[in-house]
């Protein structure tokens, strides 16, 4: 045999992909065991490797901490920003596995399946923080996108779910061709792929003001909105966050949020932080129209996960400020605010899902009461209501404080100050939900004696309960009054924990957010254009 | 000091078991805690006096700037004997106050605990945000502790309320905090006060500062949310809303006034606010009923007075503020704790309705005309000596202050007539009144409200005691005359002379005020034109339904509306960058040869008549018409490779198409119907094409460097192939297609496993299935028209039908004629599967028989395809679309069942097995060479053949093109097939498609 070395393949730092390995094989294991038979393989199993994939790239995420190069000539960075990265969407899976359990969608989009397609999906994340190179960045996004697709559609007999599916899919497509186009265009003017030398290109030539790049970055800008779901951009956020399965939101809400946060730092504080001029404005433009509308857009809300979709159009937006002001403060208190948003968000989801499942909606009135009836969920939701709200002693609060401080800073005060506008009009509907937890008394029978209250003894044993829940095939919010399910013997405990944990987290974070606080520091590393 | 604070916290979490433990009992022995923490600072009097503030500094968040750091000075020793004296009166008090079947009084307990240990740190901290901290920490407790009545809607609304005013006021502060600190270089208040930055930014971040300051202490326009909050204990009210919450405004005025007094935004926003707020709160307390109220709205009243005066920005008035600061907190609580105990005793805190209460509670009477007398500002007691000291200094000063002084006399004179009004209206026998009965007096219960009472009346005489300690802050602002000093008495002077007259003002308030209460009161009382609580309610309403109808016109939950949104935002983004971007190097050419320019004149019109299609499949058609013609240009351009692929994408996207349209109307459906949207459609569409166009234009013009395609061209050489598509796919960028491969499987296996509602193992059609003897295809008669002509169809086409037309599910069998065989499935010659599967109306023989013969030269094709990939046209991708296409057409001549014996195996494998294959390419370059996907070639020479050039790229197209095949036979197997299944079931009414539950309706 005569070998022929055609070109030189790059050198490939196998440590430095473990953390993508571990969530791709743990993928493939995955959706091999969902095929076996056994109840306990399916029911068990796979959530137990699931959570066993995740947290494996959490540790070889820290494991790599100290890395800081890049892997695959210069296509994906290995540094504290992308393992970050890693770890807040490790997080924000592990807390989806366990929503999971006992959930209606696994069951109907098979077990297997569903894990492997949450793994695949975080592994596009993975990629995605930490890519340093144009094609990597859009392989990442697809990867990461498409089986959320799927995965929002997954309870198929419900026709929200599917319909949530669709938008994402039609929605995110055009998000995703827009961002590619910018891609080209930016190719296009610097002729290059790789982050590190477009920041030279922009630099060298001073391209700020060239029509291709600015129509890159234009669209650029546009196409990553989409993703983060930032105003005016967000429209499919609430339909979607609404019609898809609540695990899949909160994996959505927040895995997806990480990934694009990351991306937008990565590619606007690094790659074109050269043209800021440019964007520096656009954005802080995006970031404002997206807290006043979120916040807005959240007061009228009575479903939950509506309320908390246009909740993270505003997080989005304050979020996007770190980004904006383009200094190494900003990158922090952005990588900050998200991984506490991450804390959060879970939090909301676990009680929300437990609150659905007892009572068969979303809606805030499932909540009322619950102090009572379940006073650790109570008291999680609490907390993350007031972290996500900014009130000192939770987390939230930190992390606003460092974006505050970072947009005044960055010379952006009037962006701080629209940010506390919003917060303030986000503490109506925040504290509307936490008044509701412990004042009203729970809106059981009695209140609603019209709901058709159906007992679901075991949900296992019957083939689809959303068959049950919806009887007219219409969403239960939509039926006024009525489409109650008491689902009897309801899975509740994986929430409980995720409740407690995150609520934990909440408090202690917010106490003592030193040691956090200084390994966000690290991440500063990853974005050398910042110090130029 | 840390100490002290961590003691309330222990203490707080102790409460509730305390409470559970000892009932009532429990309030003493936590009052033991403030108590502890008086004792503590009156144990660092002298020193404090003596001017050595002390200083406990840890750190916290040193990257925020965040320290724990606290300083004990003159003013935060004068706000914590205030806060814990107070305190600890006041947590006594409520063990007699509350009964001991009280729901929720242990919470109750840890949270008034938790509040005084906040509002000592807050006193406290010398850290802008740490003091925020905590200032957010008193807002939360005291929504718990004003919602303490959680069953009554009115508390629940009041708590909501006061901490949304007082929140909102607490976010502005903190950007304020964050604007100063970062301008000064520290968070450090001390530091900031000894060093003030300036600047516009500052005076910005000042102005927020106060916003927080205002809002916390009730000032106009923010008063409402004080009046509200009454719907608290009263002891709560007594603590909160008299002696530490709302004093927390006046003391971040009164630490700030030595650094910032002299910037305008400063002195006229406190001037203009507290005065406003003094008359306002004065004159609605006079007009109440509700004892309670009452003391709310002079509390606002004299909120505001303390604010002029602790901001006014004289060392003097200054002084004289924190005098009255101290001298309000004991009078103002000892009032609330007296209402309290009347409201418990009599169970009514309405004047009109309270009589006689003077001679049945004469001890009580006294202690309530004590602290009355104080706030009158009756010489002698505190309230006096410190409106005295105001006076005099706002004499000594310019026009602006002695304007002040009018404004501040007037409502001194109200304030003594409210006074009056409130212990007439508790004490005094009313003659048209009958004496309201009242339980017997418990010393224990009045002692609270007698300590705080007498101690006003001490403090008036013995001022000059705290004089030492007050002065010290007041220092802080230079001052050249000589300085005024606190006493109880001054000497007869002119400040006494206004004293006495705002006394005889306030007598003539009263008197005008009685004789005004005489009169019939009219029916309707005039609305008021500005009245800051409607205007909030109206504020939240508004933003409410603004937010809803937001929602309604933005999320309407329409796909169109949602695109039409982003494309017009992305449009007005598109131009201000090609704007921005001007002048663009532009350069037009026309065509390289006219047949360019027809095909482009063909794309244009297919695009256009697309556009313009009803029909879906017409649209469908049309646009595969522009495809096509896309992949002309690309032949005509010289790129037979990518037209190819071109062609064959275009045609399988077209099939594809065409089975999904199947499940949907014929018609495009849901139009635009009015004229309007319709034409804003069309502006943005062509808007978003015309940039598109621009944006192409520019980018071609813009080319500097010699394209790429060269580039690629002679690396396709070094790699050894010459189709330049194929070799990028296979070598030069493999990993790119490797990742590329795999989210086309991903997308695949999402795609399916959505569409499959049952077991995909079981999917593949096979005529061994039981449900192969029904027919493919089949025309339904029930759906199919009117009753003779269906029944006349089926004779003519050689069908019969049992059973008849009418729909009865399961009994539909097919006997076939002289073209079939035996009629089941099972027995069908291999050759033409169709035979007894498809429906005889759906059969073409002719067509059946022609794709049976070429399937296999086609298939032969497309590994000739594969295999030539590297040098010619084709490669694994083209290759694998080929061999679909040969499924497709056998699906498309025979049904499912002749596709399911054509490929006899799952596509799940055929993917499988291409991704194996892929990456066991790769691996094996990482094994054999030095790296992953590591290229190597074998040229053996076949006798007849020629040299056979096999690249391990060969190897890794050949993943490829399984994992092609894979994905076109999955997307035949749910686009097709089950979709065939599916609707078959429908129209025959088979087995449902979806196990439902029992009694749920379809």
């Amino acid at each position: 045999m005569s070998t022929l070395a055609v070109t030189e393949a790059p050198h490939i730092d196998w440590a430095g992909i473990s953390s993508l390995i571990a969530l791709f094989g743990g993928a493939v294991v995955v959706l091999l065991v969902g095929l076996l038979r056994a109840r306990f393989a399916r029911l068990t199993l796979v959530p137990v490797l699931t959570i066993v994939a995740f947290a494996a790239s959490i540790g070889l995420a820290i494991w790599q901490w100290d890395e800081d190069t890049s892997l695959m000539s210069g296509a994906l960075g290995l540094d504290p920003l992308a393992m970050i990265g890693v770890v807040g969407i490790g997080v924000a899976g592990i807390a989806a596995v366990l929503l999971s359990i006992g959930a209606t969608a696994p069951r109907e989009a098979a077990h297997g399946e569903y894990h492997a397609m949450m793994l695949v999906a975080a592994a596009g994340g993975a990629m995605f923080v930490g890519a340093e190179n144009l094609i990597t960045t859009f392989i990442g996004l697809e990867l990461l996108s498409i089986p959320l697709y799927v995965l929002a559609a997954t309870e198929l007999h419900r026709r929200r779910s599917l319909e949530s599916g669709l938008k994402y899919l039609i929605v995110g497509s055009v998000g995703s061709a827009t961002l590619l186009y910018g891609f080209a265009l930016i190719f296009g003017a610097t002729g290059s792929l790789d982050y590190a030398a477009i920041a030279d290109q922009v630099a060298a030539k001073g391209l700020g003001d060239d029509p291709l790049m600015l129509g890159g970055v234009a669209m650029v800008v546009v196409g990553l909105a989409f993703k983060s779901s930032v105003a005016p951009f967000h429209q499919w956020t609430p339909d979607v966050y609404e019609g898809a399965p609540t695990p899949v939101t909160a994996f959505m809400a927040t895995a997806t949020k990480v990934a694009a946060l990351i991306a937008f730092l990565r590619l606007f504080d690094g790659a074109l932080i050269g043209a800021s001029d440019a964007w520096g404005p656009a954005l802080a433009a995006l970031a404002s129209i997206a807290i006043i509308v979120g916040n807005v857009g959240a007061l009228g809300q009575s479903s939950m996960k509506r309320l908390l979709a246009f909740s993270s159009i505003a997080q989005a937006g304050y979020m996007l400020v770190g980004v904006v002001v383009a200094t190494k403060l900003g990158v922090q208190a952005t990588v900050f605010y998200v991984l506490t948003y991450v804390v959060m968000t879970a939090a909301a989801f676990a009680v929300i899902e437990a609150a659905e499942r007892e009572s068969g909606h979303d809606g805030i009135s499932a909540l009322a009461g619950l102090g009572r009836r379940r006073p650790l969920h109570a008291i999680a939701l609490t907390l993350s209501m007031l972290g996500l709200a900014g009130v000192p002693a939770t987390v939230g609060f930190v992390a606003k404080l460092r974006i505050v401080q970072a947009a005044v800073d960055g010379d952006y005060s009037w962006l701080a100050i629209v940010l506390v506008v919003g917060s303030m009009i986000s503490f109506v509907y925040y504290l509307r939900v936490v008044a509701r937890l412990w004042t009203d008394e729970p809106a059981g029978v009695a209140v609603a004696p019209q709901s058709q209250a159906v007992e679901v003894e075991a949900p296992e044993a019957v083939a689809t309960t959303t068959a049950v829940a919806d009887p007219k095939g219409l969403p239960a919010a939509a039926v006024p009054g009525g489409g109650a399910v008491v689902v009897t013997g309801a899975t509740i405990l994986p929430m409980t924990v995720l409740a407690v944990v995150a609520g934990a987290a909440i408090v202690v974070l917010g106490v003592i957010p030193g040691p956090l606080m200084t390994v966000v520091e690290d991440v500063a590393r990853a974005v050398p254009e910042l110090f130029r | 000091m840390i100490g002290v604070l961590v003691a309330h916290a222990l203490a707080a979490l102790i409460a509730p078991w305390l409470v559970g433990r000892i009932g009532l009992k429990a309030f003493p022995v936590l009052a033991l805690v403030p108590a502890g923490a008086v004792v503590w600072a009156a144990a660092n009097t002298s020193d404090v006096t003596a001017g050595r503030a002390s200083e406990s500094v840890h750190q916290w968040v040193p990257s925020l700037g965040m320290e724990l750091a606290f300083r004990l000075d003159p003013l935060s020793l004068l706000m914590t004997f205030v806060a814990a004296g107070v305190g600890s009166l006041v947590l006594a008090y409520c063990g007699r106050y509350f009964a001991a079947d009280e729901q929720g009084l242990g919470r109750f307990a840890a949270v008034l605990v938790a509040f005084a240990g906040a509002m000592i740190g807050l006193v406290l901290s010398d850290d802008l945000l740490l003091l925020y901290v905590f200032w957010e920490l008193t807002t939360v407790l005291s929504f718990l502790l004003v919602g303490h009545n959680a069953d009554r809607q009115g508390a629940r609304r009041a708590a909501m309320d006061a901490l949304i005013v007082t929140t909102f006021g607490g976010l502005a502060m903190l950007v304020g905090a964050v604007i100063v600190g970062e301008a000064a270089g520290t968070y450090r208040i001390s530091e900031i006060v000894a060093n003030p930055p300036g600047g516009t930014t500052v005076s910005i971040g000042v102005a927020l500062l106060l916003v927080g300051a205002l809002s916390k202490s009730a000032l106009v326009p923010f008063h409402f949310w004080l009046p509200g909050a009454m719907a608290a204990p009263t002891p709560v009210s007594a603590y909160l809303h008299a002696a530490a919450m709302v004093k927390a405004g006046v003391f971040l005025v009164a630490r700030l006034a030595p650094a910032f007094a002299d910037l305008d935004v400063w002195r006229w926003s406190i001037l203009v606010l507290g005065l406003t707020t003094l008359l306002l709160g004065a004159l609605r307390a006079l007009r109440q009923h509700d004892l309670k109220l009452l003391l709310a709205y002079g509390t606002v009243s004299q909120l505001g007075l303390l604010t002029v005066l602790v901001g006014q920005g004289s060392r003097d008035v200054l002084l004289a503020g924190l005098g009255l600061l101290l001298a309000h907190a004991l009078y103002k609580s000892a009032l609330f704790l007296t209402v309290g105990i009347i409201d418990h005793d009599t169970g009514t805190r309405d004047l009109r309705v309270l009589s006689g209460l003077g001679r049945t509670r004469r001890r009580l009477a006294v202690i309530a005309g004590l602290a009355a007398a104080s706030m009158a500002g009756i010489p002698l007691f505190a309230g006096f000596a410190a409106k005295e000291t105001a006076f005099d200094a706002l004499l000594h000063g310019d026009t602006v202050d002695v304007l002040t002084l009018v404004v501040v006399l007037v409502g001194v004179a109200l304030t003594a007539a409210y006074a009056w009004r409130f212990w007439w209206g508790a004490f005094a026998t009313k003659d048209d009144v009958p004496d309201r009965r009242c339980t017997a007096p418990r010393t224990s219960f009045e002692l609270a409200p007698a300590l705080l009472a007498g101690g006003g009346l001490v403090l008036g005489v013995g001022f000059s005691a705290v004089d030492a300690l007050l002065s010290r802050h007041a220092d802080l602002i230079p001052s050249d005359e000589k300085p005024l000093h606190l006493a109880g008495w001054h000497g007869v002077g002119p400040a006494l002379g206004l004293s006495v007259l705002a006394l005889a003002l306030g007598a003539v308030v009263v008197l005008v005020q009685r004789r005004l209460a005489g009169r019939p009161v009219p029916a309707e009382a005039p609305r008021r034109l500005v009245d800051a609580r409607v205007a909030y309610v109206l504020l939240v309403r508004g933003t409410e339904r603004l937010s809803v109808a937001a929602a309604r016109a933005t999320q309407s939950g329409s796909l169109p509306v949602y695109l039409m949104t982003i494309l017009a935002v992305f449009g007005a983004a598109m131009t201000t960058a090609l704007i921005t971007g001007l002048p663009w190097n532009v350069e037009l050419r026309t065509w390289d040869e006219p047949a360019q320019g027809a095909v482009g004149l063909l794309v244009v019109a297919g695009t256009i008549l697309t556009l313009r299609a009803r029909r879906r499949l017409k649209a469908v058609v049309l646009s595969g018409v522009v495809g096509y013609g896309v992949a002309t240009l690309f032949a005509l351009q010289g790129a037979p490779d990518l037209a190819l692929t071109q062609f064959l994408v275009e045609t399988v996207t077209l099939v594809v198409v065409v089975l999904v349209l199947r499940r949907l109307p014929s018609h495009f459906t849901g139009t635009v119907s009015s004229k309007r949207r319709r034409r804003v459609h069309i502006l943005i569409g062509v808007a978003a094409g015309a940039l598109m166009t621009m944006l192409t234009l520019v980018a071609a013009g813009a080319r500097e460097a010699a394209p790429v395609s060269e580039l690629f061209a002679s690396a396709s050489k070094l790699a050894g192939g010459n189709n330049i598509v194929n070799v990028t796919l296979v070598d030069l960028r493999a990993w790119d297609t490797m990742g590329e491969i795999a989210v086309l499987v991903v997308a695949a296996t999402g795609v399916t496993s959505l569409l499959f509602l049952r077991r995909r193992s079981r999917a593949m059609p096979r005529l061994s299935d039981p449900a192969a003897d029904s027919p493919v295809w089949a025309t339904d008669p029930a759906t199919s028209g009117s009753g003779p002509g269906a029944d006349g169809r089926t004779g003519s086409a050689g069908r019969a039908t049992q059973g008849g037309s009418a729909p009865v599910p399961g009994l539909l069998t097919v006997v076939q004629h002289a073209a079939g065989g035996s009629g089941t499935a099972k027995s069908a010659e291999r050759w033409l599967v169709a035979e007894n599967t498809l429906a005889p109306e759906r059969r073409s023989i002719l067509l059946e028989v022609v794709v049976r013969l070429i399937f296999h030269t086609v298939l032969v094709l497309s590994v000739y395809l594969l295999w030539a990939g590297h040098d010619l046209p084709g490669g694994g991708f083209a290759g694998g679309i080929v061999a679909g296409l040969a499924f497709t057409i056998r699906y498309l001549a025979g049904g499912r069942y002749e596709l399911g014996e054509a490929a006899p195996v799952g596509a799940g494998l055929v993917i499988g097995l291409g991704l194996v294959i892929a990456v066991g390419t790769g691996l094996a370059g990482a094994i054999l060479g030095d790296a992953v996907l590591q290229g190597g070639a074998w040229k053996p020479d076949i006798p007849l053949l020629g040299t056979l050039k096999l690249y391990s790229s060969t190897l890794f197209d050949i993943g490829v093109y399984l994992v092609v095949v894979g994905v076109v036979l999955d997307v035949l197997r749910s686009f097709g097939s089950e979709i065939d299944r599916q609707i078959d079931e429908e129209r025959h009414g088979r087995t449902p498609t979806v196990e439902r539950a029992p009694g749920s309706t379809r």
